[in-house]
């Protein structure tokens, strides 16, 4: 067997299929690294010791970044070209080429004019292709013989331009308190990039004026998300000012920029440690989702020996949580998880934390950014396009075909249609009555 | 009294739902009567039921979208009661283009009053449109799902109906198309599904590039999804290229339409999936 009909088997077709099947079911049970909290993805091994060899060996916990999953995709993708380059052939033969001995054909005898073409047949869609040697062919869509190539190459412009993407993507994620500025080269928060590409270096500084929430009415729950940027350029020194909000990207230099989802208050607080020493710290907590619950986070301070929990509720007595001012809940905590101390402050309020001092000179905003440089969305996008009107092709319309062939003084006619034949026998008995009404006009 | 008297817009909305529940039964129990006992005037009657129910399902989910001020997407009782909605308009739609569709009626019509009482045994409370959630390509990417999901139920109805053919005697099986039709009708409505899960994952997408810059995130839903219609592309391979169909190939739809109801109604209620604003 050659490698070309290796690939193009029908069972090395169908295993590919079902490995990526299996692959894919396998990350959907088992928690991935890319999106499972460490202590969850750490939990796991230990709750099902049974399979934590195959996690280690195979990498199950990280499957779209393994080698095999790649090679698999390869391997796919391979399979889907030379497929690709045989239905291609065999639909340019079936659209083009002339009438094929069919046997097994259905043939009936029928008395049909010299010059053919029943203008019924004409309306119901059917084209003349092929008239030559006493053999006619007329086809029906036609175009559905291309469903099968678009569909698969559809597939494997996506899986190519996945492949693409994977190895050359770049995606950072930015944190900014209002106020503050990121200059260019300056570290991310989160920043992911394939093998090929670097991580992001964006040529102006991003600096976030504002952060403007709106909400509904009756819930609290966030209605719409805009923050203010201003990009500082070093080398021109030109600034320049967007709004950039939840669904509404900007591009610049080649960069897609979105308005994340998560937002919160910034608290600014000013710890007191004793002996003269001052920590100054922003505690950036999440927004609650809704007006009547709290926003939490976790927190350590430098010089402070213990966890700090916080908390912040909004004022229920002001009706628009845009205009409330949020009081923040501190709790000093030891590491059995016994409060040692607690306290609330309002914006400008100071006040003891257990051994501490705390103050809260100020309460801003902070919101996150999403800064990315991705090659192949239009293609994979066209992918998508090609596999829907390929697909559509084949259900939607398919081939219907009348050969007419000289026998004698007479024809025979036979009639298939590339798929679900038994729904379009009405229309071929249709066709048939058309050519005795015609013989008895 | 006056605050006895008074019926507030919720109870308004599941008020007209469990109207339409009733119309629905109804419905159900005159269609499947007048199939199984060849009663013409049962199954015509079951159309006028099921055309009013539809009518007032229609005006609840209008009357529901204008208290939300969003279409019915974003939580258990609005995703079930339009899938409900839209997988009976289909089917009277492909009912009429292809009249031996009829039978199809004794699984749609029972699934989908189905949908909408599970829905009411919900919270029904009004939700909120998160700000991703205001995309134009959310709205193809929903509609595309439940389109898939009619299109689907009628390839399992048929399905079904070629296993009884084979396995059972029953004198109304007799009526349906013949076993062949039966099979060659659950294969080419599984191919139109395919094509409509297609379009619900690339608007999809393109809402998630728009969205949060990412097209793919295998999130547990995308991921279900994905297993979903790569199942389906399985069948339609099988059966294009290896010959499949009656019995093996009708169960093998079976679990393929298992597969998209995990994915469409449970998948979502994965922890961390993004998707969970929309069927909690």
């Amino acid at each position: 067997m050659s490698r070309k009909q290796f690939f193009s088997a029908r069972r090395t077709v169908l295993t590919l299929i079902l490995l990526n099947l299996l692959a894919i079911s396998v990350a959907a049970l088992v928690p991935q690294r890319f999106e499972t909290p460490a202590q969850d993805i750490g939990q796991w091994p230990l709750a099902h010791p049974w399979l934590a060899p195959w996690l280690q060996g195979f990498g199950l916990d990280r499957v779209f970044s393994t080698v095999w999953f790649s090679v698999l995709l390869l391997f796919s993708l391979i399979a889907l070209l030379v497929s690709l380059r045989l239905q291609v052939a065999h639909a340019w033969s079936k659209t083009f080429a002339a009438p094929q001995d069919a046997a097994g054909e259905h043939w009936r005898p029928v008395s049909m004019p010299d010059h053919l073409h029943p203008a019924a047949w004409r309306r119901a869609g059917y084209l003349l292709v092929f008239a030559s040697d006493g053999k006619w062919r007329y086809l029906k869509n036609p175009w559905g013989y291309w469903g099968n190539p678009l569909l698969h190459s559809g597939m494997a412009i996506i899986l190519a331009a996945s492949l693409l993407m994977a190895l050359t993507q770049q995606r950072s994620l930015l944190h900014l308190n209002e106020g503050e500025v990121h200059a260019p080269g300056t570290e991310w928060l989160v920043s992911e990039c394939g093998p090929l590409a670097d991580t992001i270096v964006f040529p102006e500084a991003i600096g976030l004026d504002y952060v403007l929430p709106e909400f509904w009415g009756q819930t609290g729950e966030l209605k719409r998300l805009s923050s203010g940027l201003r990009f500082v350029d070093p080398r021109q020194g030109t600034i320049s000012q967007v709004t950039l909000t939840v669904n509404a990207i900007v591009t610049r230099h080649g960069f897609r920029l979105y308005q994340g989802t998560n937002f919160g208050h910034s608290f600014y607080l000013e710890f007191n440690l004793g002996e003269g020493r001052q920590q100054a710290v922003i505690f950036d907590i999440k927004h609650p989702s809704t007006r009547g619950e709290a926003g939490y986070g976790n927190f350590r301070v430098v010089g402070v020996p213990y966890l700090i929990k916080a908390k912040y509720v909004l004022d229920p007595q002001t009706p628009s949580t845009l205009a409330s001012t949020p009081r923040l809940v501190l709790r000093l905590v030891d590491d059995k998880g016994t409060v040692l101390a607690e306290q609330t402050l309002a914006p400008d309020a100071s006040g003891t934390f257990g051994p501490y001092g705390v103050r809260l000179s100020r309460v801003g905003r902070w919101s996150s950014i999403i800064v990315t440089r991705l090659h192949g969305m239009g293609m994979v996008f066209f992918g998508f396009f090609l596999v829907i009107v390929g697909s559509g092709l084949i259900y939607f319309s398919p081939v219907r075909e009348i050969l007419v062939y000289r026998a004698g003084e007479g024809f025979l006619l036979a009639w298939r249609a590339g798929k679900f034949a038994l729904f379009y026998q009405k229309e071929y008995e249709s066709l048939l009555n058309s050519l005795r009404t015609w013989n008895h006009s | 009294m006056e605050s006895l008297l008074t019926i507030t817009p919720l109870a308004m909305d599941t008020g007209l739902h469990w109207l339409t529940v009733a119309f629905y039964v109804m419905a159900t129990i005159a269609n499947v009567s007048g199939l199984i006992f060849l009663r013409q005037s049962y199954e015509k009657t079951s159309y006028r039921l099921i055309m009013a129910g539809l009518a007032i399902h229609g005006a609840a989910l209008v009357y529901r979208w204008v208290l939300s001020g969003h279409g019915p997407y974003l939580a258990k009782y609005e995703v079930l009661s339009s899938c409900a909605w839209v997988s009976l308009t289909l089917f009277l739609v492909y009912r009429r283009l292809y009249p031996w569709l009829r039978q199809g009626s004794i699984l749609v019509f029972p699934a989908s009053f189905l949908m909408v009482v599970i829905g009411l045994f919900t919270n029904p409370a009004l939700k909120k449109l998160p700000p991703t959630f205001t995309s134009i390509w959310l709205v193809f990417h929903i509609s595309f799902y439940k389109i898939a999901l009619a299109t689907l139920l009628i390839a399992l109805a048929f399905s079904i109906f070629y296993i009884l053919q084979q396995r059972t005697a029953y004198h109304w099986l007799k009526k349906l198309p013949t076993p062949a039709e039966t099979d060659s009708i659950a294969y080419r409505f599984a191919g139109f599904g395919f094509i409509f899960w297609a379009i619900a994952m690339l608007s999809g997408s393109i809402w998630a590039y728009q969205s949060w810059g990412r097209f793919w995130g295998w999130d547990p839903i995308e991921t279900w999804s994905l297993i979903t219609w790569l199942f389906f592309g399985v069948y339609l391979h099988l059966r294009r290229f290896f010959g499949w169909y009656g019995v093996r190939a009708a169960c093998l739809l079976m679990v393929c339409f298992a597969l998209s109801i995990v994915a469409l109604f449970f998948a979502g209620s994965m922890t961390g999936s993004i998707h969970a604003a929309y069927f909690q």
